[in-house]
């Protein structure tokens, strides 16, 4: 018996010899791999920027499970001005849990317009009450695609209850929840827009969770005997739901149909990408301590669950880990999805490097992302290069699922953890730079949603950090922009206008190349910039080939297109239009 | 497990070598001669169960009357490790440590403690300092192998792994983790060691899933696809390590969970009054929980105390929402009584509350064979089958109800259905269709079945049914002879 795969081990060895092909350390020149120098990476400037929202759980001492959970965010350009806007989820009190039912006014989501563009500072506005999106069910999460194909983006956002949609009409929101056929009256999470079946118009995913009731919530105790909250395991496990677009403002739940509601678990995150190389797009699903779902595309509207035999539903020691946050992200420079999802403390954060079929092995321990983690209960997440040095980082929000023994005296709600940030240094292999990186990376606080985008504009990727019963974050990046970049706005004729789905290939010196996907699900409860922002290294070219997999199945080339700036790419024109062409 | 503490003059040494040469490469033993102990943390237990908080206080009084005596420390510790104060237990562990250099058990649990707070080269090194002590502690060894992996230092853990399996050679942990090594640098030889880590006597669902993602590496899709169904079926199971010190810190536990998970322990090493004990008082602390009912039914059932099995019974179903294992429990324990009709009602309703829930149909189908009725029994069967035409256990009981309905040809289809993947199970399953070859009169395939079940039963070591096989192999093969004699 000869044994074809010795991957685990010799990642280090074949992702070396990967590199030394043609990727990133020589084609992006990676020259700067010191991790020892303290830095201030990130600055945090929310408030100041007048991003003045706090999230409320409506926790008061009974333990109900929705108020552990948390909510996230979304950074989107809602009003098609070219800087990313803020939208922010609220949970407030839960109805049905206690005597504050009457009492409290019911908390909203809220909208913050960026003003960045035109006036070149980063200011927010609260538009909520002129924009009409100031949902107040208890809010968990929160998804953005152009379902209509209009040219501005809409979003589908998640309670413990009713979802809404916000149809978008020139930055005036409506809802149209029950005209889209998208009701969901139980606890949804996280959501993904994606076009699975290739019409040219967007689809949802969305994850939901347990079937959680006010008045069947069980009290629970942690291991010292303490009233804590519960485990999901108390409460029964929901199936997904798919929604195909009919392409004319509706959709159709094809959930039973494409064979997603067979199966139950508690879905916390989502993804949505071609992981198996078939040109069809699949969807993964991070449930919290079951199984995850691989759900791979037939390319015949139905969809075969593989998360066990691919090697990406439990992690190498065959345990069904707490997922809560996940992203995919070529990572490796193989030109496939690879797989990271944040877990409970105790158990580590886990990566699922892909051979390139969409089958799984567990990389955590060779590319050092296992004890770091174990501490921490993380949330959202994302592949970010936050250095721009062309290599795909992390970035990790943590906040605790239990009583915190240190927080106990200083805090009411003990369950804050500090956000961490991995770099990735080469060879498959990171580094935790949470302790290099600045105050902003150390504050203690119970963060839940992540979005990634470059909301300053200036090259470099920014986090938007939710806190659960806690203020917002915006965490600007202060040391990306310093190397070259690329950044790429994607506009589909015959795909989706917003081209969700669409994977971007940049060229570099020797062969050399780097993928990313235009996408804004993945991490936890958020959804992210849609603009593509490849990090170059300090020495690039100063024109780069850029090539675009278009969801609709063509390939196209954009020739040579200059660094260090945005640009809008038009499907079927093969060059680079200007920017307002949206 | 049973393990040995006699320390083994050869072992000894290259334990001792082992460490000699951890130390230098990864601060083995390093950090107790500081004689500056760590600064205690205080202790808030508002909220705590009040037995917990009680227990916890008394001890925190005797360390504070003493608090730079190891013992003080070193139990304050455990009692906090029981209740997964981690970060509160590794600072008096640490406190310990210092204080009684000597002590293997401060260092040992303190190791367990950092591994639960991701500490790993701080755990290699308390480990190491432990194994210095006692080198032959098996448990300690095990985890430092497995740390020593999870690090990158692969020579090291091999090398422990390998002198585990010196002493200990079916020890399925150290199969298990020198398999995946041997498979994660490329060698073969990894196939056979987690093959052998599933044969053991208990299930190991981790192995299951290594060999399966082995197979499936070398393009091997049945075996990858038979193992990864093993995993799944088993995938919440593995074999106890036996760790006295750290069941002495579990059995310190005296929350619920602590309680139900101590009599579930207990319940595994047959000692069932002490086992209900634990069930019992956990009960006390919260009479909601349903499915700790459901545990007493089987437990009272196992002692023949019927009156009480049933009485947890009622108290179960008057709060469970979803009572199908009380269901199941109580048919289980009308059928020790042979009161075999109350039973298939207790398993229909199980059904009723579960269509899913395949034991209960093989159950159904034994309380219907039981009463006489194998027809009936045969239907419930094929159902439990429809619902997961994988499940072994349905289709042997199926293959066994053909047998008593002297239909051997149906029988031997059901066997053969269940033969692979081999496992401990396998050499009974050949047996039986060994027994249904005989009703067919086909002697040459009897006897090859049981040849093959010999052959299977050394290599899963089943050692309980081989003599059985032996004789039952002489048997038939007597029996051909005699009757290729007797033909013309």
């Amino acid at each position: 018996m000869n044994l074809k795969k010795t991957r685990i081990v010799f990642f280090v060895a074949v992702c070396s010899s990967l590199f030394s092909c043609g990727l990133p350390d020589t084609a992006f020149s990676i020259e700067n791999n010191d991790d020892d120098t303290s830095a201030t990476l990130f600055v945090e400037v929310a408030a100041s920027a007048g991003l003045s929202f706090t999230h409320h759980n409506g926790n008061h001492g009974t333990y109900n499970f929705p108020e552990i959970n948390g909510a996230g965010g979304a950074l989107l350009d809602f009003d098609n001005d070219g800087d990313l806007d803020v939208y922010l989820v609220q949970s407030g009190h839960l109805p049905g849990t206690g005597t504050a039912d009457n009492m409290l006014p019911r908390a909203a989501n809220a909208l913050y317009r960026n003003m960045l563009v035109p006036s070149g500072e980063l200011i927010f506005e609260d538009v909520t009450a002129m924009t009409g999106t100031g949902n107040t069910g208890y809010g968990i999460g929160v998804a953005t695609g152009d379902y209509d194909n209009d040219g501005d983006v809409d979003m589908y956002v998640m309670n413990v209850g009713d979802n809404i949609f916000y149809r978008n009409d020139d930055g005036v929101f409506t809802d149209v929840t029950d005209h889209t056929g998208t009701s969901i009256g139980v606890w949804s999470a996280s959501g993904s827009f994606a076009d699975y079946d290739q019409d040219g118009d967007l689809d949802l995913f969305v994850a939901n969770y347990v079937d959680w009731q006010a008045d069947a919530e069980t009290p629970c105790q942690n291991n010292a005997g303490q009233r804590d909250y519960c485990a999901p395991v108390n409460y029964p496990a929901l199936s997904d739901h798919l929604f195909r677009n009919n392409g004319d403002g509706t959709f159709t739940d094809v959930s039973k149909l494409a064979g997603i509601s067979a199966l139950s678990g508690p879905g916390l995150g989502v993804t949505a990408a071609d992981f198996n190389a078939d040109n069809q797009i699949d969807f993964y699903v991070a449930n919290d301590q079951q199984a995850n779902f691989l759900w791979l595309n037939r390319g015949d509207g139905v969809f075969v669950e593989n998360g066990l035999r691919s090697g990406s539903a439990y992690n190498s020691r065959g345990v069904a880990e707490a997922s809560m946050g996940v992203t995919a992200g070529d990572f490796d420079g193989d030109g496939d999805e690879d797989l990271f999802m944040t877990h409970l403390s105790s158990e580590s954060n886990t990566l699922y490097i892909n051979d390139g079929t969409g089958n799984f092995v567990d990389g955590t321990e060779t590319a050092n992302l296992g004890a770091s983690s174990m501490r921490f209960t993380g949330f959202g997440s994302a592949w970010i290069d936050y250095d721009n040095d062309s290599l795909l980082d992390l970035f990790v929000a943590n906040g605790s699922h239990m009583i915190v023994a240190e927080r106990r005296n200083v805090s009411d709600f003990p369950y804050g953890q500090s956000n961490q940030l991995f770099r990735n240094i080469g060879g498959g292999r990171f580094t935790d730079m949470s302790n290099n990186a600045g105050p902003a990376m150390s504050a203690i606080e119970i963060s839940r949603g992540a979005a990634f985008g470059d909301i300053d504009n200036d090259g470099d990727v920014d986090i938007l950090v939710t806190n659960n019963n806690g203020p917002v974050r915006l965490l600007l990046n202060e040391s990306g922009h310093t190397k070259h970049w690329l950044r790429l706005r994607l506009g589909g004729t015959r795909s989706p206008r917003d081209a969700q789905g669409a994977r971007v290939a940049v060229f570099g010196r020797n062969n050399s190349t780097l993928w990313k996907r235009v996408h804004t699900d993945g991490s936890y409860a958020s959804a992210s910039d849609a603009r593509v922002l490849f990090g170059l290294g300090a020495d690039a070219p100063s024109d780069m080939g850029v090539q675009v997999q278009w969801p609709s199945g063509h390939t196209e080339t954009f020739g040579q297109l200059q660094i260090d700036r945005e640009h809008y790419l038009q499907e079927g024109t093969g060059s680079p239009g200007p920017l307002q062409n949206r | 497990m049973a393990y040995n503490t006699t320390q083994h003059h050869s072992n000894y040494v290259s334990i001792m070598a082992l460490v000699a040469l951890l130390s230098i490469t990864s601060g083995c033993g390093s950090g107790t001669d500081d004689v500056v102990l760590p600064e205690p943390p205080a202790l808030v237990l508002e909220g705590f169960d009040t037995d917990v908080a009680t227990q916890i206080d008394k001890t925190y009084e005797q360390w504070k009357a003493n608090p730079r005596a190891p013992e003080t420390n070193g139990n304050l510790a455990m009692l906090l490790h029981a209740h997964q104060q981690y970060s509160w237990a590794t600072v008096y562990y640490q406190r310990a440590r210092q204080l009684a250099s000597g002590e293997f058990r401060w260092a040992y649990l303190h190791g367990l403690v950092l591994i639960q707070l991701g500490e790993r080269e701080a755990a290699i090194a308390a480990l190491c300092q432990a194994l210095e002590l006692t080198p032959n502690y098996m448990p300690a060894r095990v985890k430092l192998a497995m740390l020593l992996i999870d690090s990158g230092q692969f020579a090291e853990g091999q090398s422990l792994y390998e002198q585990l399996l010196k002493e200990w050679p079916d020890l399925p942990q150290a199969l298990y983790g020198l398999g995946r090594l041997k498979l994660q640098q490329g060698q073969d030889s990894g196939i056979a060691l987690l093959e052998r880590a599933t044969y053991g006597a208990a299930p190991y669902g981790a192995a299951h899933y290594a060999l399966a993602e082995a197979y499936r590496s070398i393009g091997n899709s049945t075996q990858a696809d038979m193992q990864f169904e093993l995993f799944r079926r088993r995938r919440n199971q593995e074999p106890l390590l036996g760790d006295p010190f750290l069941e002495t810190v579990k059995d310190m536990n005296e929350s619920k969970l602590g309680l139900i998970n101590r009599g579930q322990r207990l319940l595994g090493q047959g000692k069932i009054r002490n086992a209900i004990e634990q069930f019992e008082r956990a009960l006390d602390k919260d009479s909601s929980a349903a499915g700790t009912h459901s545990v007493l039914i089987s437990a009272y059932g196992m002692l023949g105390e019927y009156d009480q099995a049933e009485a947890h019974y009622r108290k179960g179903l008057a709060i469970d929402p979803d009572p199908v294992r009380l269901h199941n429990n109580f048919g289980v324990l009308r059928l020790k009584q042979q009161k075999h009709a109350d039973a298939a009602q207790a398993f229909r309703a199980a059904i009723a509350a579960d269509p899913d829930y395949v034991d209960a149909y093989i159950n159904l189908g034994a309380a219907l064979e039981s009463s006489g009725k194998g027809s009936e029994a045969i239907k419930y069967y094929r159902k439990a089958l429809e619902h997961d035409s994988a499940h072994r256990a349905a289709g042997f009981h199926l293959g066994n109800a053909y047998m008593r309905m002297n239909n051997p040809y149906r029988a031997a289809e059901q066997y053969q259905r269940i033969l692979e993947p081999q496992d401990r199970s396998t050499p009974e399953y050949l047996q039986a269709l060994a027994a249904a070859y005989l009703g067919m009169w086909k002697y040459a395939e009897a006897e090859a079945a049981l040849e093959n079940a010999i052959e299977i039963a050394e290599k899963t070591a089943r050692t309980d049914l081989l003599s059985k096989l032996k004789g039952s192999l002489e048997r038939v093969q007597s029996k051909r002879q005699s009757l290729t004699t007797e033909s013309p």
